[in-house]
């Protein structure tokens, strides 16, 4: 069953605890969580997965009354380890990491600028696969809202590094798309 | 290439400390060069944004539904119940459970729609809302106490949980289930008479009709 239902699997007792903090960071985070993946190269159905099982998870730490410091940068990584065991398709984003001619530009505006938008989502789309897999990440994090501290703990890397890294990314970027 | 280059995307991020952050601050009011720079980062960055947002909506299997504003969504979702209810025949298409009366109730379409709301109401609380023991079991509980006290109780909006829970399992079905004639949606003559359709209505973490599954 695709959409947003989540298994049965859970014992009723203990279900309401941490069911308050779940339901704040599921309203908080599950886009975020879903962008992330998908941009990671997963597909929609395999992201919704990987969310559901995710707040599944989240559930269950906090019921068992898991620390509840830095959630988000737990989330993302639980999300982000469970692509990585999808190994098949997240290995195709080295490949094809997003498709630009995919992604169109969602306002809608002139036929003109849509053609402009469009061109430079194909540019920053060739610049992104040109990228390091961590450089990726580390942005695709950055552009999920989390903070370096977080991004670092998602990646098991020292934050200085996120941020020479995020750094290096846009630079890179920047000189690519030409903006 | 100016000193304070290397810290302009960690400023725009405010990741600096307080007093570095300031540092920047003034400095990039006085440098034209990192006033450029720091306009072309805010720009990818922008960009980026704008990338992975149209990524992830181009992927995407389904549109958004029409009615997502949540108040509008449960409403309509009461409207349509009490129009099919309002429908000839659709007194015989209940599907029976457990402890409720087979006697109609004297006003099908208000009743309906108050029992179609209240278990979304019941479940609104929870991001598992979806995890499906909780709201049968607050649907359960009411249609026992009522088929107590009041034997005309209504249950054409039938919770799965009375059934399931006979033989000890868990409910496995969705929390709102709607029988309706087939004649209520197709033309007349596209499907055999006495054809009906269930509905099972799922709920979102925003409280609108998350999904619709219509089977016969």
């Amino acid at each position: 069953m695709s959409g947003d239902s989540l298994p049965m699997s859970l014992p009723l007792a203990g279900f309401a605890t941490g069911a308050c903090e779940a339901t704040t960071l599921y309203r908080e985070l599950r886009k975020p969580l879903l962008r992330y993946l998908i941009c990671l190269g997963l597909s929609s159905d395999e992201a919704q997965d990987v969310v559901q099982d995710t707040f599944l998870s989240l559930h269950r730490h906090l019921s068992s009354g898991g620390s509840k410091e830095n959630i988000r940068s737990w989330l993302f990584r639980v999300a982000h380890n469970a692509a990585r065991n999808r190994q098949n398709r997240y290995d195709r984003r080295f490949s094809a990491p997003i498709d630009p001619e995919v992604a169109a530009p969602v306002d809608e505006a002139t036929p003109e600028r849509v053609v402009l938008e469009k061109e430079k989502f194909r540019q920053l789309g060739k610049a992104i696969q040109l990228l390091s897999g961590t450089e990726r990440e580390c942005l695709l994090l950055r552009a999920g809202g989390l903070r370096y501290r977080e991004i670092g703990e998602v990646l098991g890397i020292p934050t200085s590094t996120v941020g020479d890294t995020v750094d290096r990314a846009i630079r890179k970027l920047a000189e690519k798309c030409n903006v | 290439m100016c000193e304070y280059a290397g810290k302009l995307i960690a400023w725009f991020d405010h990741e600096l400390l307080a007093d570095e952050a300031g540092e920047v601050e003034e400095h990039v009011q006085g440098c034209a060069e990192c006033r450029t720079e720091f306009a072309a980062y805010k720009r990818v960055s922008n960009m980026l944004d704008a990338y992975c947002e149209a990524t992830m909506e181009a992927s995407a299997p389904h549109p958004e539904p029409l009615w997502k504003p949540s108040v509008l969504g449960v409403g309509a979702v009461a409207a349509l119940l009490a129009l099919f209810l309002a429908w000839p025949g659709v007194r015989e298409t209940r599907r029976p459970a457990s402890g409720a009366s087979e006697e109609t109730t004297a006003d099908p379409a208000s009743s309906i729609a108050k029992g179609a709301s209240e278990p979304i109401g019941s479940v609104i609380s929870s991001p598992l809302r979806r995890a499906r023991h909780l709201s049968p079991i607050g649907v359960e509980r009411k249609r026992d106490f009522s088929a107590k006290g009041h034997p005309r109780t209504d249950n054409r909006v039938t919770s799965s949980s009375a059934v399931s829970r006979e033989d000890g399992r868990l409910p496995v079905e969705p929390a709102i289930e709607i029988t309706f004639p087939a004649e209520a949606v197709l033309p007349p003559g596209a499907a055999p008479e006495g054809v009906n359709f269930v509905a099972d209505v799922s709920i979102a973490a925003d409280g609108s009709p998350q999904q619709i599954f219509v089977r016969p």
